[in-house]
């Protein structure tokens, strides 16, 4: 066995990471990980704590005029506020509908390559359209869109535009494809669940993404459609790190007098819990917690630019099956879908069903909808190729940089001479 | 309705002068069995049709179908998306056992060439059959054969292709072949009294 391993080592290229000079680096790292581990164990009970006191329904207005105190004091309170549930009471779901239609879109991209024979990014949106309960296969879409115009590969100031700027632009074709096939299936069996992969709320649009202000209002007119035809519009957040709850348990365990940009900077005694290590243990499968806000800029940017309806809400689930550990996800959903309890609880139930499918816990057709966008790198190299031909054709030198070229010759596999040939 | 070889069941992936495999999707799996006699039909050029028996049908696995397979809770949907839409990589070898060369005669020999990938393979229908099973010079090919249980896929083929003939034809069709399977394995009466005992009629 040792002897093939060898030799299939051999096959392909040689190793240039040296393991055994991480073998000491590897065991610090695991013995900081533990200590890690005991200590957030410590801060869950004291995150518990605080919860279990402010858990009645009674608390809900102090709760709501102490975050409302730390955001007149401008303390920079980026935490979350309940929306106007218990913020320790676990909701269940309702029963599974016997059919509805889900549209779940994920996206990929190619990155611009400057050493590459030509300058293009490419974006891949992936859509799958299922009818369930319908017992029928579901609609499949993959739409690959190509950039290469200099308005949009490069920035004003013919700088290469950045990995961000096409995060964003991928962000906001994932939500116009979402609106565009919910749109379409609006007549279709209801509630109607549009699923993105990842959060609702945009992430900051920097000053260095030159069409900031358009995507963004592509972005909000693409989720009005959605609510113009009512959908249960959700984002679906897996393994998140998210520290909203847990930052509004420390803003209620900081004394009012003392809160201010300092005290709130970090989480005090419960810095570095997460909120689903607070709630891990509190959820029964397909439960939730309550409904919250989160109280960030982008958020007041949703109201203020969507209007009150396209402001983010977030709850927690648990997607486990019974007999297994905790798995929580985050879910945001828009205004107008929190507004619509009984959306929310089949929402909630068929996200549910959805994670049920895989043993990941992951939604089926989020799984889907990335492997339908996925571009692999055999495909870019696919794609290399053919735009190289259509510029020969069009007689366009399609020379890669000295600097590829060597880094391909010092890639490629190597071959062994062998008697009789390679069989 | 199309009758079943008027579509293909699928399309060559590799293959050699021996035999070819061919890959389907898992909605195509409802007409071809162990046995039955195929043909890759060359796209439009001069390459001989080449005839075969299908010997094997499998279905690898991949990441996402060992997810459903262990999860408790799979719908109706995901399974058809699976077999709609993914690349369930469904493969049939076929064993090859003649040709049929520029004068239109059926020969039982290897092919001269292998056919070329992705080449159309449909099942034969009942004319070709009868035209292939009126000699019996592939029996040899066939029990010579180490890729397979080759009795089990001469009594296969031979019940399918006596299924083809008028009923009071078909017992004599069987006495005929078992006579030259007879022949053929004088030195083997195992594998002989295991392929007689396979087309006996019940």
């Amino acid at each position: 066995m040792v002897r093939k391993q060898f030799r299939s080592q051999q096959k392909g290229n040689p190793m240039t990471l040296e393991l055994h000079k991480l073998t000491g680096q590897v065991e610090q790292m695991g013995q900081a990980l533990a200590n890690q581990d005991e200590d957030i164990e410590g801060k869950k009970a004291i995150a518990l704590q605080i919860l279990e006191a402010y858990a009645d329904e009674a608390y809900l207005p102090h709760i709501l005029e102490r975050v409302q105190d730390a955001v007149d004091r401008d303390a920079g309170y980026r935490g979350a506020r309940p929306f106007d549930e218990p913020i320790m009471k676990a909701f269940p779901p309702q029963p599974l509908p016997p059919s509805a239609t889900i549209v779940a879109v994920d996206g990929s991209q190619i990155l611009p390559d400057t050493h590459g024979a030509a300058v293009y990014y490419l974006l891949n949106i992936g859509t799958i359209i299922l009818q369930h309960g319908s017992g029928e296969p579901p609609q499949i879409i993959s739409q690959p869109y190509l950039f290469y115009e200099t308005e949009y590969v490069y920035t004003g100031d013919r700088g290469m535009i950045s990995a961000t700027t096409i995060a964003a632009r991928r962000t906001v074709a994932e939500m116009q494809a979402l609106t565009e096939h919910g749109w379409r299936q609006r007549g279709e069996a209801r509630p109607l669940l549009t699923l993105i992969d990842g959060p609702l709320l945009l992430f900051p649009m920097s000053v260095e993404i030159p069409d900031r202000d358009q995507l963004r209002g592509i972005y909000f007119s693409a989720m009005t459609r959605l609510l113009e035809i009512q959908a249960g519009l959700a984002g679906y957040v897996d393994r998140p790190s998210s520290r909203f709850v847990a930052s509004m348990l420390h803003l209620l365990d900081t004394p009012p007098e003392e809160v201010s940009r300092r005290s709130l900077a970090t989480n005090g005694r419960l810095e570095g819990i997460t909120d689903i290590k607070v709630y891990d243990g509190l959820l029964q499968p397909a439960e939730r917690t309550a409904l919250f806000i989160q109280m960030s800029p982008q958020n007041k940017e949703f109201r203020r630019n969507g209007g009150e309806t396209h402001e983010i809400v977030f709850f927690y689930m648990n997607v486990t099956a019974p007999d297994e550990s905790p798995h929580l996800a985050r879910v945001e959903i828009p205004m107008w879908v929190a507004q619509d309890r009984d959306l929310v609880a089949t929402l909630q139930a068929l996200i549910y069903h959805q994670c049920q499918q895989l043993m990941t816990r992951y939604p089926y057709v989020l799984t889907r909808a990335d492997e339908l966008a996925v571009v692999r790198s055999e495909e870019t190299r696919q794609l290399n190729v053919m735009i190289q031909v259509a510029m020969t054709r069009y007689g366009l030198a399609t020379e890669e940089s000295a600097k590829q070229a060597g880094k391909n010759a010092a890639r490629s596999s190597k071959t062994r001479f062998k008697v009789g040939g390679d069989k | 309705m199309t009758a079943a070889w008027e579509e293909p069941i699928g399309y060559v992936l590799r293959a050699s002068t021996t035999g070819f495999s061919v890959g389907t999707r898992v909605n195509q799996m409802g007409k071809p069995a162990f046995g039955s006699i195929v043909k890759a039909q060359p796209r439009g050029d001069e390459r001989e049709w080449v005839y075969g028996l299908l010997y094997d049908m499998h279905i690898d696995d991949d990441p996402m179908v060992r997810q459903l397979v262990l999860a408790d809770a799979v719908s109706e949907e995901t399974i058809r998306d699976q077999h709609h839409h993914r690349i369930v990589p469904v493969e049939m070898n076929i064993l090859a056992i003649g040709f049929r060369g520029y004068d239109e005669q059926i020969r039982h020999a290897l092919p001269p060439r292998p056919p070329l990938s992705l080449d159309p393979v449909f099942l034969c229908n009942p004319d070709e059959i009868r035209e292939i099973a009126a000699s019996f010079d592939y029996f040899r090919i066939v029990l010579t054969t180490s890729q397979v249980s080759s009795e089990q896929l001469l009594a296969a083929n031979l019940i399918m292709a006596a299924g083809t003939l008028p009923e009071n034809e078909q017992y004599d069709f069987l006495v005929r072949a078992g006579r030259e399977a007879a022949r053929l394995l004088t030195n083997d009466m195992a594998r002989l009294d295991s392929l007689l005992r396979l087309i006996y009629p019940a």
